[in-house]
């Protein structure tokens, strides 16, 4: 398992690979008060992760609206199976 | 108006069940598991299940809401049923996909690879909306490994129900996020080398 364990970060060597994951953890669980600093200062001086952040917040916005795009319909076979079973089950 | 007389009612028209909730109940289900199948069948589950457990609706919550709840549960199962069959998408070690060393130079810190670090977009919201670009994301996330799909989209799509996923499978949150953060750096440099490539 690759994970990352928070306590392990040291400053010195919390790099680009660090930070990415704190980014995605910071969305779902949040984020300890260390972990925010190293990752706010790291943000504050690394214009790739900025621009990471950036692009990952867009996609996840289009891959939202895309589900909402989408419409996905079940083939009328398949809804007449669901009536049957309906109707001899009540 | 109809969700007024929906909510005070509390008996049940399973007659209409399928005209009025399947297509919705079959997207539910797509985007959490995405395999076709296994939705379609999840649904014939829920509404199964509905008719078994019609005894306890007492229409507090809508007949709409009622069913999606059971469905979520379905969702649930699959995911727990998939996982003592060693089946499980949230495990990764079983799955091909680029690891962390190749996005990142863990010799140097960790630093970003020269060639996988994030570069401009010419992407306003705009050309992002076309149709085109919808066909490169649908790409992209096709190539994520087949078990990652549902796992990374319900992630996205509802925070409660994931975080319930991770508690009923006894999950640490953290191989959850693993997975999911995986997906993220895969998608987004998928969609960077497509794209710009275009």
């Amino acid at each position: 398992m690759e994970e990352i364990k928070a306590h392990t970060y040291k400053w010195y060597e919390f790099g680009c690979k660090d930070a990415t994951y704190l980014i995605t953890k910071e969305k779902f669980n949040g984020l300890s008060i260390s972990e925010k600093g190293l990752l706010k200062f790291h943000l504050l001086t690394c214009k790739y992760c900025r621009k990471f952040v950036s692009q990952v917040n867009a996609i996840d916005k289009l891959i939202l609206k895309n589900v909402d795009n989408i419409n996905l319909t079940l083939s009328k076979e398949k809804k007449d199976a669901l009536n049957q079973l309906i109707t001899k089950k009540i | 108006m109809n969700t007024a007389i929906q909510n005070t009612n509390t008996t049940l028209n399973p007659q209409l069940w399928v005209q009025n909730y399947a297509d919705y109940l079959y997207n539910i289900a797509y985007y959490r598991i995405n395999k076709q199948e296994v939705a379609e069948d999840l649904v014939q589950d829920t509404f199964l299940a509905a008719l078994n457990a019609k005894e306890t609706y007492n229409g507090t919550a809508s007949e709409k809401t009622w069913l999606t709840t059971i469905l979520k549960n379905k969702i649930i199962d699959y995911y727990k049923k998939a996982s003592t069959r060693n089946e499980s998408p949230l495990q990764i070690n079983s799955v091909e996909a680029p690891s962390y060393d190749y996005f990142f130079n863990t010799q140097k810190m960790g630093h970003w690879r020269s060639d996988t670090v994030p570069k401009d977009w010419a992407i306003d919201g705009e050309t992002a909306e076309t149709k085109e670009f919808y066909a490169v994301l649908e790409t992209c996330l096709d190539k994520l490994p087949i078990k990652w799909r549902g796992v990374f989209t319900m992630s996205l799509l509802d925070e409660k129900e994931t975080k319930h996923i991770c508690k009923e499978m006894d999950l640490s949150s953290s191989n959850f996020w693993v997975i999911v953060h995986r997906a993220k750096l895969q998608v987004r440099e998928c969609l960077e080398k497509t794209w710009l490539k275009l």
